[in-house]
């Protein structure tokens, strides 16, 4: 911010480039801060690949462990399985992540045994239980700054939370990312808690898919699969913007009753709660949560509201 | 072909490539298609084929019509990425890869070439 000499205060020219801003991505217990022109091109369970227009620009694995382990030891166990080594010479943006992570992450530089690999960084986060191998893409003579600042940003964040592409939400605790499915147009997360289960999808442009369709009637026909039959969803409203939702129970009924105690054992017994709506004109988001009779109407609407389109 | 290059790309209709609009709006593409050289040979042998090219149709759906009338030889795939994302509201990533893949199945059909910059 400046002062011009009329006394008015103005914006500064922003130092910072838009194309080198950066934004958090949070992903199956994972957080990073990247450029806003780094999209995922890869996803998995503890693995993304972020790449730009020019191609690959940065690599992250990591897994749980169920004891805390340090770097080096992971380290030597990949080496003896030959996918790994340690490397002596760590340059450009290797160095620039080893210099940016916090001491007592222990982390080691690596490289691949075969040469073909790229150069990465192998390191522990929340107190070791957690092992990171990030291999940055960078090209000679390029500015290591990106790859810095996601080293400082790598954080372990809720299993149940995702923030990437035009999506962000948080599961209720308790809840992992269980399976996906990220295809054009159409995005599907799914989180498991034991066995139940709450799904989010995201669809697009709504403007083609509800042609001619009300949101409702969609609805019924779309996820007739995953509520097992084509179900009637009703009109309403979600904060404000235009939803359709269904229920299936449970009641006050002894037969509810026994229903919840039979989704115990049977997963189709469980009762189901589903909620379409429109967050804005190209978007429809979607919620399906699978309960065993302890999701309220009122909490299943918290969680579609923690569902929200996300903005870099 | 990295992905620079192939945004830079200018992809052109065939001449050969009749379009109409039937019911309902949906853009109709008529393009001329020929057997695989190996079926070929077997189907005249057997007198099931004259030789003649094969007509065959493409219903193109809303988003597909919409490219199609992006495609002017002079536009690159980039600039109809970014009009479809604007158009639609959908993310600039996404865009780009639906242009991509509706405009390698109009090309695995012979409906478009593409030239370089």
């Amino acid at each position: 911010m400046t002062i011009v000499p009329s006394g008015k205060l103005e914006d500064a020219p922003s130092a910072v480039p838009a194309e080198t801003q950066a934004a958090a991505a949070v992903w199956d217990g994972m957080s990073v801060d990247v450029p806003a022109t780094w999209e995922p091109a890869r996803l998995g369970l503890g693995y993304i690949l972020f790449e730009d227009a020019t191609g690959p620009r940065l690599t992250l694995r990591w897994q749980s462990l169920k004891s805390p382990a340090a770097p080096e030891k992971v380290l030597r166990r990949l080496s003896r399985r030959k996918q790994l080594m340690l490397s002596d010479k760590p340059q450009g943006a290797v160095a620039a992540m080893l210099s940016a992570l916090p001491g007592e992450c222990g982390a080691l530089p690596c490289a691949d045994v075969t040469g073909r690999g790229a150069d990465a960084v192998l390191f522990a986060l929340q107190g070791g239980t957690m092992a990171v191998l990030a291999a940055p893409h960078a090209r000679e003579g390029e500015k290591a700054g990106p790859w810095a600042v996601a080293a400082k940003t790598l954080s372990a964040a809720d299993p149940g939370a995702f923030s990437l592409f035009d999506v962000s939400g948080v599961a209720p605790a308790g809840f992992r990312l269980a399976a996906f499915s990220v295809q054009l147009g159409h995005f599907h997360f799914q989180f498991r808690q034991g066995g139940e289960t709450l799904d989010y999808y995201r669809f697009a442009p709504a403007e083609v898919i509800l042609r001619a369709k009300s949101l409702e009637g969609w609805a019924g026909e779309v996820f007739a699969q995953a509520l097992d039959k084509a179900r009637v969803f009703a009109p309403g409203y979600l904060g404000g913007s235009p939803a359709a939702s269904f229920q299936d129970g449970p009641g006050a009924s002894f037969a509810s009753a026994a229903r919840a105690a039979a989704s115990r054992v049977f997963d189709r017994a469980r009762f189901a709660r589903a909620m379409a709506w429109r967050p804005d004109a190209s978007r429809i988001f979607a919620a399906i949560a699978r309960h065993r009779g302890g999701l309220s109407e009122t909490r299943f609407e918290e969680v579609c509201t923690r569902y929200a389109v996300r903005t870099p | 072909m990295g992905r620079e290059r192939s945004l830079a790309m200018r992809p052109a209709r065939s001449r050969l490539v009749r379009e109409e609009i039937v019911e309902g709006g949906v853009v109709r593409l008529t393009y001329l298609s020929a057997y695989k050289p190996w079926f070929a040979g077997l189907a005249r042998r057997v007198g099931a084929w004259d030789g003649k090219p094969l007509e065959r149709k493409l219903d193109l759906d809303e988003l597909g019509a919409f490219c199609w009338n992006l495609i002017d030889g002079e536009r690159q795939v980039k600039e109809m990425a970014r009009i479809l994302a604007e158009r639609y509201g959908l993310p600039a990533r996404e865009a780009e890869l639906s242009v991509a893949a509706f405009l390698r199945e109009l090309g695995k059909r012979g409906i478009i070439g593409v030239r370089d910059e």
